[in-house]
């Protein structure tokens, strides 16, 4: 990343938040720590979502459509495995990563040889009938009403009262800022590994391979394979994902994973330039600052832009078709990484 | 890996034949399993009319992919906002016909406005073939409301759109072009049946309006959107990512302007008669009368006229079809044309089968994209055949685990990929 998207994009955020913080201020609405908290939060989480479809589509240019089917999975195995059989959150939450990642096997062994549409539609569905599954197997996902009263890791420390003083002091509820505190570890952690991989000759041969697929196989490399490990590590990273939203609201159900989730990351990555790492977490910030505008508008209500509202994600579609269509590198990305035409 | 029938198949040509048989059954027999066989009929009867609905659908969501190598995932999309046209429509029909017959007067001379511009250079004969239609109408809807004042404006516009297709085929007829003579004698037939249907039911001229609506929409979005992306070359990838936004921007600007209510088409108690062993309700009839009759003039369309061939061509190999003097701008409009009406008319079918709600035409994108993988993606007559198997597994379906309809269409869709790509009837490309 060069020195003018860094600008752009710190300037960007920066704005946003004055603009936020303006906005909210006119209508005499509070912006209190915990308001900024729990945004920053959630857009870390997302960030991690994202960038686990960043190196699916950015690098590898694999359309994965149901990528919230593996943030769900995560979320399930972790409450699932803790609640109904009894396993602490050091093994729940490998058991997550592996459902997830077995998941993203099972769906790409059949497509990922066929052009690319087919993973675009074969994930979206698994997505909408996981979600089905969830919602009617109530005996093990208690259906509607979700899993409750799963773990959070390390909440003895959280709950340590001069962890308690810390957070006081900032403003923030205490398990709030733990949860941030690992989210963004979690995300530094991937954010290297991520850059160490796509920097690597693998990495190369990821882009070989989303620019010309028969050119890479005709020089030797096995790109089903290549495919099959970086849907794996996508699969891995969303689970991951996943577990911290859980463990972000302490409370999900199915509808927590309605198929918008996936078009969050999406317009994510198209916002933050695709193949851009550090544009995810830019694009992030940025669209959920976006939202939080938008829902402190006057005529929010009557527009749908409340949180999930109708006006919110009709605003993602036509951001993601604006973007496209006119600035496919994103705020970040470099021009003709994502090669719009042919 | 397997020959034929196998993953290893892709990407090289195929031997239709016994592999087909094989993947079909391999689909439906399960099914056979579990279901009680006294209700087989009735199922049966079931999923022929959602098949009939879906292959709408699935023919226009094909024809899009063979043309403009696009899976669009905003085709559901379309089909809700042709339901939500025709509920409006069916409002103002019911207010005042004469309003309503103005507007449908209005749509179908920009459809004929339309036809005859794009028409013009490569199929010349389009324009007399227009005017011939449009002067067939226009003296029908004078006569009509000159000597048969007391007839409703539904029964007009039937009867006008009835003479004007009768118009068009004996022109073409006299100039020996048996594909439009047919295609004509189809629209008479629709139209007469429109008409009949028309008395005291606004939603037949609703539905025609709504069409047409979504029909023209489809094509301003061309124009806006997917002209100017094909233009930059854009690939596949970056397509798929805008219809998806398309597709939200669409659902959502619905959901914010008419509410996530459940709404019905039709008011009123609907008693099912008894046929044999199949009970059927009237709408369940015209849905299935409607559709099939769409169905076959679109193949009728693609197969015998001017137009249908272009399409063809553009579908095989885009530029060998530009070489040759076909307008590929124009062409891709009236794919548009066709497949916007046809997910119009789907739409509202839809919405008289179930229920109209935002997210209608959504949850039927899955089983419409599984129809067309079926059939051979790429292949009309492949997505005709498609929708109506997997609306009969569907509606199978519902006899042991109603909640997990959708996921069948799943099933059939990985069962497609793994037996057999390319479809029963072998698409374009796998």
């Amino acid at each position: 990343m060069n020195r003018w998207s860094t600008i752009v994009a710190l300037g960007t955020a920066a704005a946003m938040f004055v603009a936020l913080f303006i906005v909210r201020a006119a209508q005499g609405l509070p912006t209190s720590g915990q308001y900024v908290a729990t945004i920053a939060v959630t857009a870390l989480v997302f960030a991690l979502f994202a960038l686990a479809l960043d190196l699916q589509f950015g690098f590898a240019g694999l359309i994965n459509f149901g990528h919230v089917a593996f943030m769900a999975l995560g979320a399930y195995t972790m409450a699932i495995t803790t609640l109904s059989f009894g396993w602490p959150l050091v093994a729940a939450v490998p058991a997550g990563v592996l459902v997830s990642v077995a998941f993203g096997l099972l769906l790409a062994l059949p497509t990922v040889r066929l052009r690319e549409d087919y993973l675009s539609i074969v994930t979206i569905g698994a997505a909408e009938v996981l979600r089905l599954v969830l919602l009617n197997e109530e005996e093990y996902t208690g259906g509607a009403v979700g899993p409750t009263g799963f773990p959070r890791p390390l909440s003895g420390v959280f709950a340590s009262p001069s962890f308690v003083a810390v957070a006081e002091s900032v403003g923030v509820a205490a398990p709030l800022l733990g949860i941030g505190l690992i989210a963004a570890l979690v995300l530094f952690a991937v954010l290297v590994l991520l850059h160490r991989l796509t920097a690597s000759p693998w990495g190369r041969l990821l882009r070989a391979m989303r620019d010309d697929e028969d050119a890479a196989a005709a020089v030797g490399k096995d790109v089903f394979r290549a495919k099959l490990v970086v849907l794996s590590i996508g699969a891995a990273v969303a689970s991951l994902a996943g577990m911290l939203y859980a463990w972000t609201t302490a409370y999900f159900d199915p509808h927590y994973f309605l198929p918008i989730v996936t078009f969050y990351a999406w317009i994510i990555v198209v916002l933050g330039g695709v193949g851009s790492l550090v544009g995810a977490v830019a694009g992030s910030f940025s669209l959920f600052l976006l939202f939080e505008v938008a829902r402190s508008l006057p005529a929010a209500k009557a527009l749908g832009l409340e949180t999930g509202g109708a006006g919110q994600i009709a605003l993602v579609g036509v951001l993601l078709v604006v973007f496209m269509m006119f600035r496919p590198q994103g705020l970040l990305g470099r021009k003709g990484e994502m090669r719009y035409g042919k | 890996m397997r020959k034929g029938c196998g993953s290893a198949a892709l990407r090289r040509p195929v031997p239709k034949g016994p592999c087909a048989a094989r993947s079909l059954g391999a689909a439906v027999a399960p099914f056979l399993l579990v279901v009680d066989t006294a209700l087989l009929p009735q199922y049966a009867f079931n999923g022929l009319v959602l098949g009939a609905v879906l292959a709408l659908a699935a023919m226009g969501l094909t024809l899009v992919y063979g043309i403009l190598d696009l899976s669009n995932f905003a085709h559901g999309d379309l089909l809700t906002a042709g339901a939500y046209a025709a509920l409006v429509f069916a409002t103002v029909v019911a207010a005042s016909t004469s309003l309503a017959w103005a507007g449908a007067l209005l749509v179908l001379a920009v459809a004929v406005a339309v036809l005859g511009r794009f028409g013009k250079v490569g199929f010349a004969r389009l324009d007399a073939d227009s005017a011939a239609v449009a002067a067939g109408l226009l003296t029908a809807v004078l006569l009509g409301r000159l000597f048969a004042p007391e007839l409703d404006g539904a029964m007009v516009v039937g009867a006008a759109v009835g003479a004007g297709a009768v118009a068009a085929g004996l022109a073409s007829a006299l100039r020996r072009r048996v594909g439009t003579a047919a295609l004509a004698g189809v629209a008479a037939l629709l139209a007469v049946l429109l008409a009949l249907e028309a008395r005291g039911n606004p939603l037949v001229l609703a539905g025609v309006l709504a069409a047409g609506v979504v029909a023209l929409g489809s094509v301003a979005l061309d124009v806006l959107v997917w002209r100017r992306l094909r233009r930059g070359g854009a690939t596949i990838l970056s397509l798929l990512i805008v219809s998806i936004g398309v597709a939200l921007a669409l659902r959502h600007a619905l959901l914010v302007k008419f509410g996530g209510d459940v709404r019905g088409l039709r008011q009123g108690l609907v008693v099912a008669e008894e046929f044999g062993p199949v009970q059927a309700t009237p709408d369940q009839l015209l849905v299935l009368v409607a559709a099939a009759a769409l169905v076959a003039a679109t193949h009728v369309v693609l197969r015998y006229t001017r137009l249908g061939r272009a399409m063809r061509a553009l579908a095989d190999d885009r530029d060998l079809a530009a070489a040759s003097g076909i307008d590929v701008d124009r062409v891709v409009r009236h794919v548009w044309l066709l497949a916007g009406a046809l997910a119009g008319v789907a739409g509202v079918l839809l919405g008289m089968l179930v229920n109209v709600h935002p997210n209608m035409g959504w949850y039927m994108l899955l089983p419409v994209f599984a129809a067309v993988l079926l059939g051979g993606i790429g292949s009309p007559a492949g997505a005709m055949v498609g929708a109506v198997v997997l609306g009969v597994v569907m509606e199978s379906t519902v006899a042991f685990a109603p909640e997990y309809k959708a996921a069948t269409a799943f099933l059939v869709l990985i069962a497609v990929l793994v037996l057999r790509p390319q479809g029963i009837l072998g698409g374009i490309k796998a």
